[in-house]
């Protein structure tokens, strides 16, 4: 064995095999590295901070229920999602779904019902502390974003003199029923733990965008690129900057 | 070369889970017992993973001051966010995840507040020094690694948790935590070879 295979070894925090003690035995360097981090642990004020701990947290101590099963979460955040754009399509109508072709729809539905169940899973995800995401936040965001971005590309690009008017309308509509998707969700998710509050916090308003996004794409009869761009997908780049905005201004609970 | 450090992995777990009867099954255990409002099992969690909470927090390099105000921010959240523990899941990644978002909100607290303050010419009086914290061998070295890869050989080494549990604490996967580790050792190799010829732990 050689300095590097102990190196793989060490790092997948595997046993040792006696062929890697006995290179650890003539290698100086791989036994210093392999006694880092061993030192340590002991602090001469620390017995006095746990018992102030203990008094602090066994003072007032009461039973507390735990978190409800992680499918719990992840339906009522969906239907949440759902129960805001359902409210948006039924007082503004169907003109845009119904004026677009099959592979508009089948794209569009495809990615927003994909976004809502993966972004509704990784929030659920989110509220307990150490629980794995499906998708790192940082993801999760640039195709939250790109997707509905690139969806601008399947409708022509037109001349409208009223571009910057109707952009900023649906940008609006859409931000306006993400705002109420998100009030729906963080009445699910409000028991959760919030360790990162601006990967939580983000991830809500992403995933309230989606909602917001569905409502524009089947109402909004404004067909083409240049809106889409600018009135479809800045919803999910908006509500991601102030998702990440509050999430780093909110103080820890 | 001692049997200390030849038998390091088997060495490391037993680190852990000497402060607990049971180990890390019995961290669950006592969680539950918390979550139930039981005052014993809530102190005998607190003096079973405290030391933990210090290694963990020593091998970041922090002062022991520092090290006490972040061990009672990190109780502080356990205590608040107990419910989001579900029976049945891991508890060792459950707390730690807790203890890294606290150091690090602490870390940034800190260092926020250092940035503000001002030089004065003639230093105030100042109390008597305290006992010197038993240094961390070699934590100059850790020092020198990037935070998310210090973060993950802490928490390996320091704290003997295993790959998948380091994975879940830092939200990350085990193929991620364990190309950190294997990076960090690379680093530090480097170090010691470029620094110390007759270095010994």
């Amino acid at each position: 064995m050689n300095c590097d295979e102990f190196d793989r070894l060490a790092a997948a925090a595997a046993p040792l095999t006696e062929e890697a003690l006995r290179h650890l035995r003539g290698c100086p360097v791989c036994s210093s590295l392999a006694a880092l981090g061993r030192q340590g642990g002991e602090l001469p004020g620390v017995a006095a901070a746990e018992r102030r701990i203990v008094a602090a947290i066994t003072a007032d101590l009461k039973p507390v229920r735990p978190l409800a099963p992680a499918w719990v979460y992840v339906l009522g955040v969906t239907v949440a999602a759902g129960v805001a754009a359902a409210a948006g399509i039924l007082g503004l109508g169907v003109r845009g779904w119904t004026a677009d072709s099959l592979t508009q729809r089948v794209y569009f539905t495809a990615c927003l019902v994909a976004g809502i169940a993966v972004g509704s899973v990784n929030l659920s995800r989110l509220m307990v502390p150490g629980a794995p995401p499906v998708l790192q936040p940082r993801v999760a965001a640039v195709l939250a974003t790109l997707l509905p971005a690139a969806g601008a590309f399947l409708y022509p690009a037109a001349h409208d003199t009223r571009f910057l008017q109707t952009g900023m309308a649906c940008l609006s509509i859409g931000l306006g029923h993400a705002a109420l998707a998100c009030g729906l969700m963080y009445r699910v998710v409000r028991r959760g733990a919030l360790l990162s509050r601006p990967a939580v916090v983000s991830g809500l308003a992403l995933l309230s965008a989606l909602a917001g996004v569905a409502v524009l794409f089947v109402f909004c009869p404004h067909r083409e690129m240049g809106h889409f761009s600018l009135g479809h997908s800045t919803v999910p780049v908006a509500a991601l900057g102030l998702g990440a905005w509050i999430g780093r201004r909110l103080r820890p609970r | 070369m001692d049997g200390g450090v030849v038998c390091l992995h088997f060495k490391e777990r037993t680190t852990r889970d000497e402060g607990s009867e049971a180990g890390a099954g019995g961290f669950e255990q006592l969680l539950r017992s918390y979550q139930k409002g039981d005052a014993a099992a809530a102190a005998e969690l607190v003096r079973a993973v405290s030391p933990l909470f210090v290694r963990f927090c020593l091998g970041h390099g922090d002062s022991a001051q520092d090290v006490e105000d972040v061990l009672q921010e990190i109780w502080l959240r356990v205590h608040k966010a107990r419910h989001t523990f579900r029976p049945g899941a891991p508890a060792v990644p459950w707390l730690y995840a807790i203890a890294r978002h606290a150091r690090l909100d602490a870390r940034r607290r800190r260092e926020r507040f250092r940035s503000r303050e001002l030089q004065v010419e003639v230093l105030p009086e100042t109390p008597a020094p305290q006992p010197p914290v038993p240094a961390f061998q070699a934590q100059e070295l850790l020092n020198g690694l990037p935070e998310a890869q210090r973060e993950v050989l802490v928490m390996l080494k320091g704290c003997g948790m295993t790959i998948e549990e380091v994975a879940r604490a830092t939200s990350s996967t085990a193929g991620a935590v364990k190309q950190k580790a294997h990076r960090a050792y690379r680093r530090l190799r480097a170090g010691l070879k470029r620094t110390a010829a007759g270095w010994r732990p």
